[in-house]
């Protein structure tokens, strides 16, 4: 019961925090501040270009160029490129086997991302791709939801970039949690430094992006980063678990399903399918999953696994 | 016969096998202290529980100076030997400790520890996290000789409360002293109804002959106390209410075998620890009636026997037998009787006539393994002890009235002649 109340407490108190300023804005005014900000945290590059000295020409063209090629960009060329492909083809005759696009087209009319919804319609693609590749092909990675999520996430920084700053997370979280084990401190207050010495070298990189003229680095999010800090976290979790070069192996098997999702995500023909043919998409995604779970021969990794059973004495 | 694709268990395979398994019963397999508490309610022996910490509150009341020696920290529900500490000794007088590494603890160690185990640090599953003191099991004297460090456990995969494979995972030096495969431990495979160790692997693949340590033979290490091993993981399968699952043992030098922990999803490289795959075996059990652990047991031993080749009568030659050998039977007050059998390979297990089996005294619900499907119809399976030359042992034949007519009243199938020449003059 005490443990009850002082959980109330705590959400009571966030409460208050919440409610406080909006209770405060009655002026339209206000809460319109409140909506830019809330646009601007979304688009970390914006702030920048507004408040700092402005960069140069050169830079900010390049930076448009990177947002036009990211589909996880809400204002880049992906996204007018695919509403444009939707206006080159439109639906001829409405019935009910196409209502799901109907309703795509009538949404992206009024303005939602169509580049949204195709990596919406995507995303269980990946996954089941993933969960087909852990059943029959046998490649492990570190679950399902870390590559599916992980694949969107070096769409977004590149994957060069992404691979390069992950790198760096766990060289620097590697010595770090080698170190931080000599203070003797508890678990929760230890993580916290260990994801202290991650941030910060975090923002090292993007200290330096300009620097050597790193623009993809300059335009990163932070779900991307945050992402990128998971996927080092599984990396040690899985170093204290198994021996190194197990753990080893499972990252690069993660990142290399996560690489081949975020081609699939990138393959412009596909995307194109997703927005014309949504139907047909999620009755196979839920299919190839039904199959693929009746499978119960051995994986294709048992055969050489249990190799030696198989040979003849 | 080699071994098919389709004798061995994968992950996709064992799923049928995890999903007989009810929902209450999972829960044993992510609770050790759950799963004591169910032991100790049926007197099943486990490792005495000293002390279970709820709360850093509990860091207050505890003093460690007074735990009994030797004893092991770990948290309730954690998995592949993550935070487990074994303190071995403790230094007169003064409250230091020493671990299985040789390492030093003292008392702001051991809260410090019980602190993270209460976090989470260790845990896989759960929000609820406990810690737990238990007393430490020694090495019993036959294995102590064979592993580095820690203690060596058993792992006995049972399924419909048969026992269905088994293998001994031993500590090296490599591994800290810890009974765990991916960290360097030894597999060794265990025949089913001797005990005996058949193969050795090492990382989870490479077959070794002998121990990287001790360099002692990896095969023909006897387990001690085999038959109580298989029927305690067969006991503990059952009254945790598991159709499919591993069971860990360790073997008090004093108290003999132990239940450590049941696992609800026993890995799959016991098979090639074994050479030998666990499919085919699970397929053969499925089905079967079984009384009780005993029952189940027996049944085991029946079916899954390794073949062996005494290497100790080999300087002798391989005996030779007539296709119309006399064997000797033992009778239920083990008094052997001489009787005519005839060799027929077309079998592959051995036949008796019912009349025989009779008066034997084996034809009763005591010695009935289980029941096949014959000519006859479905027909018993029982447990007969055999001497052919001088070579005797326990074999399970089937029960047949045909062998009533006929002047012989064995019929001698393929898997009882093994290791011995079939020819004229004996």
């Amino acid at each position: 019961m005490k443990k009850f109340l002082l959980s109330l407490a705590v959400f009571l108190i966030a409460g208050l925090f919440i409610i406080q300023p909006s209770q405060a804005q009655t002026s339209p005014l206000l809460t319109e501040n409140i909506e830019i900000g809330t646009e601007a945290t979304d688009s970390g590059e914006a702030t920048p270009e507004g408040t700092l000295a402005s960069p140069s020409a050169e830079t900010i063209q390049k930076i448009q160029e990177q947002k036009d090629q990211d589909i996880t960009q809400a204002e880049g060329e992906q996204k007018s490129k695919l509403v444009r492909y939707l206006e080159e083809n439109p639906l001829e005759n409405k019935n009910f086997t196409n209502l799901l696009q109907q309703s795509i087209r009538n949404a992206v009319e009024e303005g939602v991302p169509p580049n949204v919804i195709v990596l919406v319609l995507l995303f269980p693609l990946i996954a089941s791709f993933i969960a087909a590749s852990r059943h029959i092909i046998g490649l492990r990675g570190f679950g399902i939801y870390i590559p599916a999520v992980l694949s969107i996430a070096l769409v977004s920084t590149g994957i060069i970039e992404g691979i390069a700053m992950f790198l760096v997370i766990v060289l620097v979280a590697l010595p770090a949690k080698k170190i931080l084990t000599r203070f003797k401190l508890p678990y929760l207050p230890r993580t916290a430094i260990l994801l202290w010495f991650v941030s910060l070298a975090i923002l090292g990189m993007l200290l330096l992006a300009p620097l050597i003229n790193m623009v993809t680095l300059m335009t990163v999010n932070i779900f991307s980063i945050m992402i990128l800090v998971l996927l080092a976290e599984n990396f040690l979790d899985a170093q204290a678990r198994t021996k190194p070069l197990n753990a080893i192996a499972l990252t690069i098997e993660t990142i290399g399903l996560a690489l081949l999702s975020s081609f699939l995500l990138q393959w412009e023909n596909l995307q194109k399918f997703a927005l014309l043919q949504p139907e047909l998409l999620i009755v196979f995604t839920f299919s190839i999953n039904f199959i693929v779970g009746k499978f119960v021969g051995l994986r294709f990794a048992e055969y050489f696994r249990f190799r030696s059973l198989m040979e003849e004495e | 016969m080699s071994i098919k694709p389709s004798h061995i268990l994968g992950h996709n395979g064992r799923y049928r096998y995890t999903a007989l398994n009810s929902r209450e019963s999972k829960k044993f397999g992510f609770s050790k202290l759950r799963t004591k508490e169910l032991l100790k309610q049926y007197n099943i022996p486990t490792a005495e529980l000293y002390h279970v910490f709820d709360s850093p509150d509990d860091l207050e009341i505890i003093n460690w100076t007074n735990v009994p020696m030797p004893f092991v920290l770990k948290p309730a529900s954690g998995s592949a030997g993550k935070g487990i500490w074994v303190i071995e000794k403790k230094i007169e007088d003064r409250a230091i400790w020493i671990d299985s590494q040789g390492k030093r603890i003292n008392e702001d160690d051991l809260n410090l520890h019980v602190h993270n185990i209460l976090d989470g640090e260790f845990s896989t599953w759960g929000s609820n996290h406990k810690a737990l003191i238990e007393e430490m099991i020694p090495s019993h004297s036959k294995l102590a000789k064979l592993s580095y460090g820690g203690t060596p456990d058993i792992r006995v995969i049972v399924f419909n409360s048969v026992p269905v494979m088994a293998m001994a995972r031993i500590p090296t030096k490599k591994s800290g002293g810890k009974a765990n495969l991916d960290q360097g431990a030894i597999a060794v495979g265990i025949d089913m109804s001797t005990g005996i160790t058949t193969h050795g692997i090492y990382g989870k693949k490479k077959t070794i002959e002998t121990f990287p340590d001790s360099k002692r033979k990896v095969r023909g290490i006897m387990i001690p106390e085999w038959t109580k091993v298989l029927e305690t993981a067969v006991k503990a399968a059952n009254v945790a209410g598991y159709k499919y699952m591993g069971a860990d043992l360790f073997i008090h030098p004093e108290k003999g075998p132990m239940i450590v922990e049941l696992n609800g999803y026993p890995g799959l490289s016991i098979q090639i620890a074994n050479d030998a795959g666990l499919k085919k075996r699970l397929e053969r059990v499925e089905g079967l009636e079984v009384r009780n652990a005993q029952h189940g047991v027996k049944i085991a031993r029946a079916l899954f026997a390794e073949v062996f080749i005494d290497e100790s009568k080999i300087g002798e030659g391989t005996p030779i037998i007539s296709y119309r050998p006399s064997v000797q039977v033992y009778d239920d007050k083990r008094k052997p009787h001489t009787i005519d059998a005839l060799i027929n390979t077309s079998r592959y297990r051995s036949a008796i006539s019912q009349e025989l089996a009779e008066e034997l005294g084996h034809y009763d619900i005591e010695d009935l393994l289980w029941r096949q499907q014959e000519i006859e119809g479905k027909v018993p399976v029982i447990e007969i002890e055999l001497k052919i030359k001088n070579h005797r042992f326990k074999t399970a034949m089937v029960v047949i009235k045909r062998l009533n007519r006929t002047l012989h009243k064995i019929e001698l199938g393929r898997r009882d002649v093994q290791g011995f020449l079939v020819g004229d003059n004996e």
